[in-house]
């Protein structure tokens, strides 16, 4: 299966595979540099044109979709930019003589090996959680391992909460190396036909992973899928202690008096819950969805890496993180109003004490 | 060469890119049609070449190509040229020098 999309092709509408489109698209980004300037557009946009007239034969036959095939066929009939700009002699600035024009044996004027700027990505074929530190390490040039092993060591130094937000925050803002572009941009490869169509059959890309790991690589990734089953576990008690601290607070909320959980709040020390039931309540609730959020990403985490299930999206990922911030912002804000008083003594006190006091409560006692 | 043989297609009518492809690949001429549109695109800015858009039964307009008068010109003189070429070459083939005499 494969994502397909809509593609303006000299103004008709083409469904075309995503692969064949970054091959179709990387075509003619290298007719561009072959042939420049004004004249170079116009021939494009005849070219563009034919592109198109060739695919709607396509859809006449009964296709619906153009595949990498139907654009490798399209490129091998127009012939590639080297063979192209080569032929014609169009790099020649001075208007040859019609004798010498058709001497196929120039260069082309422009080098397939341009160097390319290496771009990071999070490279998903060789992941544990996301691909964060294998994408940095390719950026970087370095091997996958010492990447890992540096990271864990500046975990446990680090007492594992500052490293593992900044790789939650690199996880979210740095792109995955989905398409063939992007994973030869990852690799710094230069992105030219002959690359693209060897990444898309799975043949280049001399720094793709060798399926089957070395013993150091099997044996970290049993351990990082140790790693992950703890913290899906870890997860699991966070969700437990989150949606029992959701209960109360939505049942204290509810009855709005506040009667009734009282006492429980007051048994988690909370805060002074006779001070202000609702308000206690509230904070408690948004305090019970600040844990409830983590801990669905962690067992998601969990299950991504184990299971191979369905990454999220950026969008839900932002959403998430978003949601949680307002749930934390609102536990503290509430909680600190119900442990202070009344609603006409409004006072928020950002004591970092209290920050850290809810942290103290989580169910499960964190590394 | 392919100048040549795009000028000759273009001699009677009009043409669009694809009809000149056909024609070329009836001709036995091997030739990737990338190669066209620079070629057609420079004959036309050297002002031998003109294209007007016209709409197709199918599809977006085509830009039909045809010759202007310097094109008909240039064609008459390439012609020409050819032809005299033709003759020596084959002259030569079918003519041997006498044999040495002694």
């Amino acid at each position: 299966m494969k994502k397909a999309f809509p593609a303006n092709i000299n103004g008709t509408v083409f469904y075309i595979d995503e692969d064949a489109f970054e091959l179709l698209s990387t075509y003619l980004t290298q007719l561009r540099t072959a042939f420049p300037g004004q004249e170079g557009l116009e021939i494009i946009t005849d070219i563009e044109a034919r592109i198109a007239e060739l695919f709607n034969e396509l859809m006449d036959n009964g296709s619906r979709v153009i595949t990498i095939t139907d654009v490798n066929a399209v490129i091998e009939q127009m012939g590639r930019p080297a063979d192209l700009s080569g032929a014609t002699g169009f790099a020649d600035e001075t208007p040859a003589d019609e004798d010498t024009r058709c001497d196929t044996a120039t260069p082309p004027p422009f080098s397939a090996d341009q160097p390319t700027r290496k771009r990071l990505y999070r490279d998903e074929r060789n992941k544990v959680f996301g691909g964060v530190l294998s994408g940095l390490a390719i950026y970087l040039g370095w091997n996958v391992t010492v990447m890992r092993v540096l990271y864990a060591v500046l975990c446990v130094c680090s007492y594992f909460w500052p490293m593992l937000i900044i790789y939650l925050i690199a996880w979210m803002i740095i792109p995955p190396a989905r398409t063939p572009r992007q994973i030869l941009e990852m690799t710094g490869t230069p992105v030219t036909i002959n690359n693209v169509g060897q990444t898309i059959l799975g043949t280049a890309d001399p720094n793709a992973p060798a399926p089957a790991g070395n013993t150091a690589q099997t044996v970290f990734s049993v351990l990082g899928k140790a790693i992950l089953a703890f913290l899906g576990i870890l997860g699991v008690g966070l969700a437990v202690g989150g949606l029992v601290l959701l209960i109360f607070s939505i049942s204290g909320w509810i009855v709005f008096s506040g009667w009734g959980n009282i006492e429980i709040l007051d048994a988690l020390d909370l805060f002074d819950a006779t001070v202000h039931p609702v308000m206690g309540a509230v904070g408690t609730l948004c305090f019970a969805m600040a844990l409830i959020i983590p801990a669905i990403a962690l067992i998601w985490a969990a299950c991504v890496a184990l299971f191979k299930s369905k990454g999220a999206s950026t969008a839900f990922i932002v959403t998430a993180v978003v949601l949680e911030v307002l749930f934390i912002v609102g536990a503290l804000v509430f909680i600190n109003i119900a442990s202070i008083g009344p609603v006409h003594e409004y006072h928020i006190d950002w004591e970092p004490g209290l920050i850290t006091a809810p942290l103290s409560l989580l169910p499960v006692q964190l590394p | 060469m392919l100048e040549f043989c795009v000028l000759l297609i273009l001699r009677h009518r009009p043409a669009y890119a694809s009809e000149m492809i056909a024609a070329l690949k009836e001709a036995r001429l091997i030739v990737v049609e990338g190669t066209l549109y620079p070629l057609l695109t420079r004959l036309k800015n050297d002002g031998l070449l003109a294209y007007e858009w016209q709409e197709s039964t199918s599809g977006p307009p085509r830009k039909y190509y045809s010759l202007t008068p310097l094109g008909e010109q240039f064609l008459s003189q390439l012609s020409e040229s050819w032809q005299e070429i033709a003759g020596t070459i084959y002259h030569l083939q079918q003519t041997n020098l006498l044999p040495l005499s002694k």
